[in-house]
């Protein structure tokens, strides 16, 4: 297929991406999953190239856009869990847009600096994980002490004795710790007795992590009676180059440690990144998500692609491996192109839709707008993964809401995923698993 | 220095050890350990000593009887008490809270140029600190009270007082003037090179010789790192009382020597694990001077260029202050 027709497809991918990412909770692997199921029937309009393209186009659209939903429905996935609050503090100052923006432009920065990596990829990936991948397990672990120890007690100090001060402000980081432990008790739980239909097992962690991380903070808005202002759309924002290019910066070392570390999500990498160059401006934390979480999924699928690295991470390069395998310095750089172009045709479209979600919300009460992206989270988890997944979504919710409850890190809820897969690098998995009488 | 500079420092330093690498590869969790130990300090400081500190004075307003001027001036007494007795006193401010998710802000600033204590009444906050519009007190006034006597001038911004739990400050006279010292329970007796070495003991008797050095490593660079501030720590406790000054190279809480400290940890990691390993990739030299010492350099370079502009407008004693509050603000995600 000539490369101009596979640049269509990429292309076919942003918009379509672009468009679903809007919708609560829909995730770009779960409609990625659906097109390899259909992949038999689509074989003719859609060889295994031309999958590639529009599974890049998917990606690419999805990650870029995908922050409507966070700073405007609170409907984070695992990679946007961090603008949800910046966020929300941008649309009670009138400013969702602006927020939007800055998420755009990070973005950017992410393809672009994905897009200067290139050139380099092959000579410096290949060397640099056959040094690190004998260490993985250990990382891993670093990586959770990290997450647990830097959190911080959020007690009030007005205890009259200094025990109680000390149990008062213990309350939150044990809500933090118990939150990792139980999260993580699902994970294994899903990982050995999954309640989601063999049919739909791809799909098996959508259900958690909706439970986890969007639920919760929906609950949040309708209890709390959060009400937005009528937003304002701005013709600029208020950022120079050099904020956005440290911004992006930062960003783009967390995603590019999650894209290359298995179970490191782009949610783990803008926070570790966010710590590593202590930043303190909203602007420059909501750039660096927008580049984190681009870099984080479409870099993770571009890694699939580079010559001599041999390396599969995230869903959607695990799916396109079933069907796809051209490791040439050709494929390589076609697909980098394919991924700027649908860049920037996604981060025009985020600006168009970022309009059309605020005129929605000028013509609807908020608590309604909550209410009716809790209906779609429920209508996606049971539509996909029945009962069984309203179920997971239920138990996830439960976990998820701790954090809620007693101030602590949501992020702890990640947990899903480090902890299980974490001991399963260490060889643990299955005594744990056997502990549990999963096996 | 942030809790993730010392966190990938303690691990880099134990990556030197080469039979910790070995056993890293082996499945052992050794350098994440060593990590660990190098967030000890704070972890010691922040979730456990300043508990148990005592305060001669605690100052917990009410929205109903919020009074700017009652607290400027129970914070003018402990000074003049401090002065004039020659005991410190420590006074311990309480936030404001609303309700669940709001709290009442406030703002405290010394101000050496008046010898004064200014409260000034904020807006109503969220715990994500975003203010309400228009939900300052009605008809609150700011307070003010003189302090008689000398204030060293020192950290200059305000204080803002308002979610979780609030500052505590320690007034102390030293020569003809009140010394004011932010969070006087941090870098005592946790940041010393003397308890570093007694837990490497401790873990040489209970997990062997490359455990316990990896433990003491991880420790004491963090307690040298934070050294290269303006605070210092008390670098000998139990033998030395006070804290050693620190270094004056840098400020604890500014990106670019986090980011620099991140940086070349990492790229130190990653030489000990190819140097250490069966079949070494990296040219050592050519790794070293690129991924290394030429970022490190660009980057300081940019950093002391920057920092000499901002020295003209901080006294030494602000930037002390500045460095503590730097480490209290960590940030959270």
């Amino acid at each position: 297929m000539p490369d101009a027709a596979l640049f269509l497809y990429a292309l076919l991918g942003a918009v379509l991406a672009s468009l679903l990412a809007c919708i609560p909770a829909l995730h770009i692997y779960n409609v990625a999953g659906l097109l390899i199921l259909l992949n038999a029937t689509l074989e003719e309009i859609l060889p295994p190239e031309a999958t590639a393209m529009l599974f890049l186009g998917l990606v690419t659209g999805y990650a870029v856009v995908n922050t409507i939903p966070s700073i405007f429905f609170s409907a984070p996935d695992d990679s946007t869990l961090f603008v949800v609050l910046p966020g929300q503090k941008y649309l009670m100052q009138r400013r969702g847009y602006e927020a939007a923006v800055l998420t755009g432009l990070g973005s950017l920065g992410g393809v672009i600096v994905l897009a200067l990596l290139a050139p380099l990829a092959a000579r410096v990936l290949p060397p640099l994980r056959a040094i690190l991948q004998p260490h993985v397990p250990w990382i891993l672990v670093a990586v959770i002490a990290y997450m647990l120890m830097s959190e911080w007690p959020k007690g009030t100090d007005r205890a009259p004795t200094a025990w109680g001060k000390l149990l008062e402000a213990w309350t939150s980081l044990a809500a933090g710790l118990i939150t990792f432990l139980l999260s993580g008790l699902l994970g294994f739980i899903l990982m050995y007795r999954s309640l989601v239909p063999v049919r739909v097992a791809y799909q098996g962690l959508l259900p958690a992590f909706i439970g986890l991380f969007a639920v919760p903070w929906i609950l949040q808005n309708l209890i709390a009676r959060v009400q937005i202002p009528p937003q304002h759309v701005s013709a600029s924002v208020d950022v120079s180059p050099g904020q956005l290019a440290r911004g992006v910066a930062a960003g783009a070392m967390g995603g590019l440690f999650a894209a290359f570390f298995p179970v490191i999500t782009g949610g783990i990498g803008g926070f570790l990144a966010g710590h590593a160059t202590a930043q303190r401006d909203d602007r420059l934390f909501i750039i660096s998500q927008g580049a984190s979480k681009v870099i984080y999924y479409v870099g993770g699928l571009l890694l699939f692609f580079v010559p001599g690295l041999h390396l599969t991470r995230g869903g959607m390069a695990w799916m396109l491996s079933t069907l796809y395998s051209a490791h040439t310095p050709h494929a390589y750089f076609l697909a980098t192109a394919a991924v700027v172009l649908a860049g920037g045709v996604s981060f025009f479209l985020l600006l168009a839709l970022a309009r059309g979600v605020i005129a929605l919300l000028d013509r609807l009460h908020y608590r309604t707008v909550s209410l009716g992206t809790l209906g779609v989270l429920l209508f996606i988890v049971i539509g996909m993964t029945g009962l069984g997944g309203m179920l997971i979504c239920v138990v996830a919710a439960g976990i998820g809401l701790i954090p809620v409850l007693w101030g602590s890190r949501r992020m702890n809820c990640m947990g899903l995923l480090l902890l299980p897969i974490t001991l399963n690098m260490l060889g643990l998995g299955s005594t744990v698993a056997g502990w549990l009488g999963l096996l | 220095m942030k809790g993730i500079a010392h966190f990938i420092s303690g691990v880099a330093a134990a990556s030197f050890i080469p039979a910790a690498i070995r056993s890293a590869e082996g499945g052992s969790l050794i350098l994440a350990l060593a990590g660990a130990c190098a967030l000890l300090p704070d972890t010691l400081d922040f979730k456990f000593a300043r508990y148990f500190e005592h305060f001669d004075d605690e100052i917990a307003p009410t929205e109903a009887g919020f009074d700017a001027q009652a607290i400027a001036e129970r914070l003018a007494a402990a000074m003049q008490t401090a002065f004039e007795t020659g005991r410190p006193k420590t006074v311990q401010l309480h936030t404001l809270r609303l309700g669940s998710d709001l709290w009442r802000q406030y703002a405290i600033r010394f101000s050496p140029e008046t010898n004064e204590v200014i409260v000034r009444p904020g807006p109503v906050v969220t715990t994500g600190q975003m203010p309400y519009p228009d939900s300052d007190l009605p008809d609150a006034a700011g307070g003010r009270a003189a302090v008689g006597a000398p204030m060293v001038h020192t950290y200059d911004a305000e204080t803002k007082i308002d979610i979780f739990s609030g500052p505590c400050f320690r007034f102390e006279r030293r020569d003809d003037a009140v010394h004011v010292t932010f969070l006087p329970w941090h870098r005592r007796w946790t940041h010393s090179l003397t308890l570093a070495a007694a837990l490497g003991l401790c873990g040489v008797l209970l997990l062997g010789p490359v455990f316990g050095a990896a433990i003491a490593l991880g420790m004491a660079v963090h307690v040298l790192e934070d050294q290269l501030g303006h605070m210092g720590s008390n670098l000998l406790w139990p033998l030395t009382r006070q804290r050693t000054p620190g270094l004056r190279l840098i400020r604890s809480g500014d990106p670019i020597p986090n980011f620099v400290t991140v940086w070349v940890a990492l790229a130190l990691i990653i030489f000990n694990l190819d140097r250490f390993s069966a079949a070494p990739r990296l040219l050592a030299w050519s790794y070293l001077l690129g991924a290394v010492v030429l970022p490190a350099l660009i980057m300081l370079v940019a950093y002391a260029r920057d920092q000499r502009k901002k020295a003209q407008f901080l006294s030494s004693e602000g930037l002390r202050q500045a460095d503590i509050i730097a480490e209290a603000e960590e940030i959270e995600l």
